[in-house]
């Protein structure tokens, strides 16, 4: 800075935010679809819920998953952190939202290609299989990712034409 | 007390169902055991983890877009004053 007005570097937030975003989507996919609702578990279309075993076998995987999307919101709590104690950064609600948006579509996007339509390990409604509602879970995916990447591009911008706000 | 009697009774009304969990020493507990760590086992996890290495991957690509410099980068603009 050294008195001269420096445009500030998003760049930290929004990878911070991403991070937090692919972690907290993995956590609500997990708490609303797994756990409260029941309409799916990891492994429903390969190891169906008939029986007690099959449903412990399912609630394993979905740990393993849940230990994943914990790692990748401890990475965002981290780099957060790291991103708060630069001078640099731009501090910016907007962005760090819009990156949350942003990673929080890319995990419905990647989970739901990867998980729903390649592997096919699991759908949204299990009991329908591929279905519109693995649709529409890929489509606010890409949903987010726009919303998201909208949001912090027009804080960057709102930043650049007037620096001192 | 109330609960452990709860506990008790489910017990003893369904073991199978108390006794399911991955490190239990029963019949129920063994059949998750042989479920998880079977001959799918590796697979499995690969198919589970599949979605995480794509991601970073795609979060370091964003970044390098936030980071790669052009004309019009709004970070760099300010270098050129400096």
């Amino acid at each position: 800075m050294n008195g001269t007005t420096s445009t500030p570097d998003h760049r930290p937030l929004v990878v911070a935010g991403t991070f937090l975003g692919v972690g907290l989507g993995g956590f609500l996919d997990g708490i609303l679809l797994h756990q409260l609702l029941q309409t799916h578990n990891m492994l429903s279309a390969t190891v169906p819920k008939t029986s007690i075993p099959n449903m412990e076998i399912n609630m394993f995987w979905d740990g393993v998953f849940h230990s994943l999307t914990w790692v990748m919101t401890l990475i965002g709590v981290v780099l957060f952190w790291k991103a708060g104690k630069r001078r640099e950064s731009g501090w910016s609600g907007k962005v760090l939202a819009g990156a949350m948006f942003l990673g929080w579509g890319l995990f419905n996007f990647v989970e739901g290609v990867i998980d729903h339509y390649l592997l096919g390990i699991h759908h949204v409604a299990e009991r329908l299989g591929l279905s519109a509602f693995d649709h529409a879970f890929l489509a606010s995916g890409v949903l987010f990712i726009a919303c998201g990447w909208l949001a912090i591009r027009s804080a960057r911008d709102a930043r650049e034409r007037n620096p001192a706000a | 007390m109330c609960r452990a009697i709860v506990a008790a009774a489910n017990g003893w009304l369904w073991p199978a169902a108390v006794l399911a969990c991955t490190v239990c020493d029963s019949q129920t507990g063994r059949q998750v055991r042989d479920g998880i760590f079977g001959e799918n086992f590796w697979s499995t996890l690969l198919a589970v983890v599949s979605p995480f290495p794509v991601l970073l991957v795609t979060i370091a690509t964003i970044q390098w877009l936030l980071s790669r410099p052009t004309s019009a980068h709004p970070y760099e603009r300010n270098d050129l004053h400096t």
